[in-house]
């Protein structure tokens, strides 16, 4: 009967122990170990390589107000590097969720940089991978205004811009699509070097991309988040959210492996009931 | 505890709960909410959208006199005549245009950047060597299960030869290297997911009730 039940565990009671389990270490935290990745590493060194006297990074923020709580804690680590090291920033969404979240990563940046002169929020483009295309093509003139409305010509950053060729980077920060696929699509060759912030579902499916070269480095949703927040020695809501994180994990492993061996052993009873 | 005074913060804090509420089973309040959110998101993309059509059509037309965008501007109303049955037929043509437009776009970039660059990724040495001519073991061994995991895939979905002999055997490997590919997809997404239900403990516990 016992081995009936652990099969059929009632959901509500599985959401009411992870909700208990990751709400315990959120209000306090116990400190679990966090090793830091090699595709974060690789991302971090990127950033590190950049010139701050002639280099531009173009953050299309591609990522929707649902995924924002895996995504958006790389994009305020990634810009945070990017505006520690002095290096120029476009932001640019092709979501239409993607400005009202680039203007929370302007209001967590602060005075670390001076809007229009080394970050400017561009706004969103409607059309899918027609407008990856359209910007890439003519970033110059594709937005006549800023999200803000300041006209493009009245901001310094943009008179750096004139061809696609002007970003040294693009870190494209995605919870679907366009992204990734739209992007290694429709940059030319030679062009900028691309890199990922992806939501954590994603992964699997860019690792390719990554081995082949075509993504330059790639940050693995909230955990790639929260060791970015560790490298740069600034450890934000990323950083407070992986001890729940792996505990929500062992309670999810928990319960596959009791519902498992639960499975197993009413096998073994069926068989020798039978006999 | 520091519970927000902010009505907008209330008002996310209680959509939260209520489209939670939906784990214990549906209800009107859940309801609601959904409607809300759903309504929200539409109104919210429609603002956007509308801003984009001025800004990228509209203004250029009327104030730089660029007849060109006559074109698109035309075709987009054309999208909307299939509300209105005798002439809904002219839908079809905008529909076939961005059909073939959205190939063209991306036709070429797709061959290059998901076929080929993957195929060239895929061409790799068996036997890796150092510039000192010695093995690399680890480098090698990885190199010989990705190959050989691609090769098991590809005769897995190879369907113009009987499945029996070596083929079968490359079939089953291809398979198992799919299984793990799939544990390995599930794992994410349990991690995702989790993120997400983070977040919104974040937002509940602590931007909301200041618990956190």
């Amino acid at each position: 009967m016992w081995l009936e039940r652990l099969q059929n565990i009632d959901r509500r009671v599985i959401y009411t122990v992870l909700l208990i389990v990751l709400l315990g270490p959120m209000i306090k935290p116990i400190g679990i170990p966090l090793t830091i990745n090699k595709t974060t590493y690789q991302m971090y060194n990127l950033i590190e390589s950049l010139n701050p006297q002639s280099d531009i990074v173009m953050l299309a923020m591609d990522y929707s107000v649902a995924g924002a709580a895996d995504v958006h804690p790389q994009a305020v680590a990634v810009a945070k590097h990017l505006a520690n090291r002095g290096i120029k920033m476009v932001m640019v969404a092709f979501v239409p969720d993607g400005p009202m979240l680039a203007e929370r990563v302007l209001n967590i940046l602060g005075d670390r940089v001076t809007y229009g002169e080394d970050i400017v929020n561009l706004g969103y483009l409607s059309g899918g991978e027609s407008a990856v295309k359209k910007f890439i093509d003519e970033p110059a003139t594709t937005f006549p205004r800023d999200h803000r409305g300041n006209a493009i010509s009245s901001l310094p950053i943009m008179s750096n811009i004139k061809t696609i060729h002007d970003f040294s980077l693009i870190v494209d920060f995605q919870t679907g699509s366009p992204g990734y696929q739209d992007f290694l699509r429709q940059l030319p060759a030679g062009g900028p070097l691309y890199a990922a912030g992806i939501v954590t579902v994603s992964v699997p499916n860019v690792m390719p991309y990554l081995d082949s070269g075509q993504f330059a480095a790639l940050l693995p949703g909230l955990r790639g988040g929260a060791e970015y927040e560790v490298l740069i020695g600034e450890p934000g809501e990323g950083a407070a959210r992986m001890d729940a994180q792996s505990l929500g994990h062992m309670v999810i492993v928990t319960f596959i492996i009791v519902g498992n061996v639960a499975y197993f052993f009413s096998k073994r009873q069926e068989k020798s009931g039978r006999r | 505890m520091n519970v927000s005074t902010n009505p907008w913060i209330w008002f996310m804090g209680i959509g939260m709960l209520s489209l939670y509420s939906f784990i214990y089973k549906e209800n009107p309040i859940y309801r609601l909410f959904e409607h809300i959110y759903v309504g929200a998101s539409v109104g919210y993309t429609f603002v956007t959208a509308y801003g984009n059509i001025i800004d990228q059509a509209w203004t250029p037309l009327t104030t730089e006199g660029k007849l060109n965008l006559l074109v698109p501007i035309i075709l987009g109303l054309m999208l909307y005549t299939r509300y209105f049955k005798p002439i809904a037929w002219i839908s079809r043509w905008p529909m076939s245009f961005l059909m073939g437009l959205g190939i063209g776009v991306s036709t070429y970039g797709l061959l290059e950047s998901q076929l080929i660059a993957q195929s060239k990724a895929a061409m790799m040495p068996l036997f890796v060597k150092s510039s000192e001519g010695a093995l690399l073991l680890g480098r090698s061994i990885n190199n010989i299960i990705m190959i050989l995991g691609v090769l098991g895939v590809l005769f897995y979905f190879f369907f113009s030869v009987e499945h029996k002999g070596p083929v079968r055997r490359m079939a089953s490997l291809g398979r198992m290297v799919m299984m793990i590919t799939f544990g390995v997809a599930f794992g994410n997404v349990v991690m995702g997911r989790i993120s997400l239900l983070l977040g919104t403990i974040s937002d509940i516990f602590g931007t909301w009730l200041g618990i956190i």
